[in-house]
């Protein structure tokens, strides 16, 4: 492989991309140039949405399974909290993606309030409050933006996580 | 030529992430653009070995990931000494979307970074955006990665203020 390259003056070199990539792509062309790439996999996607609630469920398993780890002595242990924080970092990502954004928000409050506190520190209970409303959510099935009760313990549970980690006066 | 328009279908794509749900999502949305080739991966070390002997053209890693994280296995593969294509095109997906997140997905050479929840559509963005508007890469003493000064002004995802200081040795 070989790359074009240009050394500046400070010691910092800058390289072309050897063109290994531009090779093998080439415009769509005829019937196939008609077709929207990005429609086809979104419809492909809606196939799949029946699928999303089970996914979800599943997800949120682990969540409880590995919180009910975490709060059974002995505590602080460092292998619990890192399972736990992967399993909220996890549903925070997927269940945005899976169409469920409140279930995404509360699991993203645990993972700011695991990444401002010390284990010996957290403060277990409103993260305990957190995974009850993940329960609920799930429960209710909260699609969307969900009811207006779901939006609102979301909105106050938020509130409650930004005045405990954001630095005051901010 | 329509640059939102490449064929894909000679393309090899490594996907990388814990979630097997993801990876399907993410699978689904690549076939739907014309993809066929795809390597899937649970785990950053599972993702080198997979990288080693798949030779994928572009990358796709979920950030956060037990036994190696996509920071740490993004910056495996920009090793030079690596055996792998230390070029190869890496959009990470994260549902993390701090700045440090940025900017240390960032600082270790990522070429792409997209938040979840992923849209079909700006994931082919970027897949498009890797082919037709390579960066330029540059090594420093402390960095070897593409050139982020370099970024297209309407990527909406990092501003100016986020560049790191990665092009310059004193």
């Amino acid at each position: 492989m070989t790359a074009a390259t240009e050394t500046n003056s400070i010691n910092v070199k800058f390289i072309a991309v050897p063109p290994d990539l531009r090779p093998k792509y080439v415009p769509l062309r005829g019937d196939a140039a008609a077709i929207d790439p990005v429609a086809r996999a979104e419809e492909a996607l809606s196939k799949l949405a029946d699928n999303f609630e089970r996914w979800l469920g599943e997800e949120v398993d682990v969540l409880l399974r590995t919180w009910a780890e975490l709060r059974k002595p002995p505590a602080h242990l460092p292998g619990k909290h890192n399972a736990f924080y992967l399993a909220a970092h996890d549903l925070r990502g997927e269940a945005a993606t899976l169409g469920y954004p409140l279930i995404s928000r509360l699991a993203g409050g645990i993972c700011t309030l695991m990444e401002n506190f010390a284990p010996e520190d957290m403060p277990y209970d409103l993260i305990d409050q957190h995974v009850l409303a993940i329960k609920a959510a799930i429960r209710e099935k909260a699609e969307g933006n969900g009811s207006e009760t779901a939006r609102a313990l979301v909105q106050h549970l938020a509130k409650i996580v930004a005045e405990m980690t954001e630095p005051s006066g901010t | 030529m329509d640059p939102l328009k490449p064929d894909l279908s000679a393309l090899k794509f490594l996907v990388i992430d814990d979630s097997t749900f993801m990876r399907r999502i993410i699978a689904t949305m690549l076939h739907g653009f014309g993809v066929r080739h795809i390597e899937e991966a649970e785990n950053g070390t599972a993702g080198l070995e997979a990288a080693a002997v798949f030779k994928p053209d572009i990358i796709i890693t979920d950030s956060l990931m037990p036994a190696m994280d996509g920071t740490e296995f993004t910056r495996t593969i920009r090793n030079p000494e690596s055996n792998c294509n230390c070029f190869v095109p890496i959009i990470m997906l994260t549902g993390a979307t701090e700045q440090w997140r940025v900017l240390d997905a960032r600082d270790v050479g990522v070429t792409e970074f997209l938040s979840k929840p992923i849209a079909a559509k700006a994931l082919y963005q970027r897949i498009v955006a890797t082919l037709t508007e390579p960066k330029r890469f540059v090594k420093t003493e402390t960095y070897f990665g593409p050139d982020w000064g370099q970024h297209r002004a309407e990527d909406d995802t990092l501003t100016a203020e986020e560049e790191p200081q990665v092009h310059m040795i004193d």
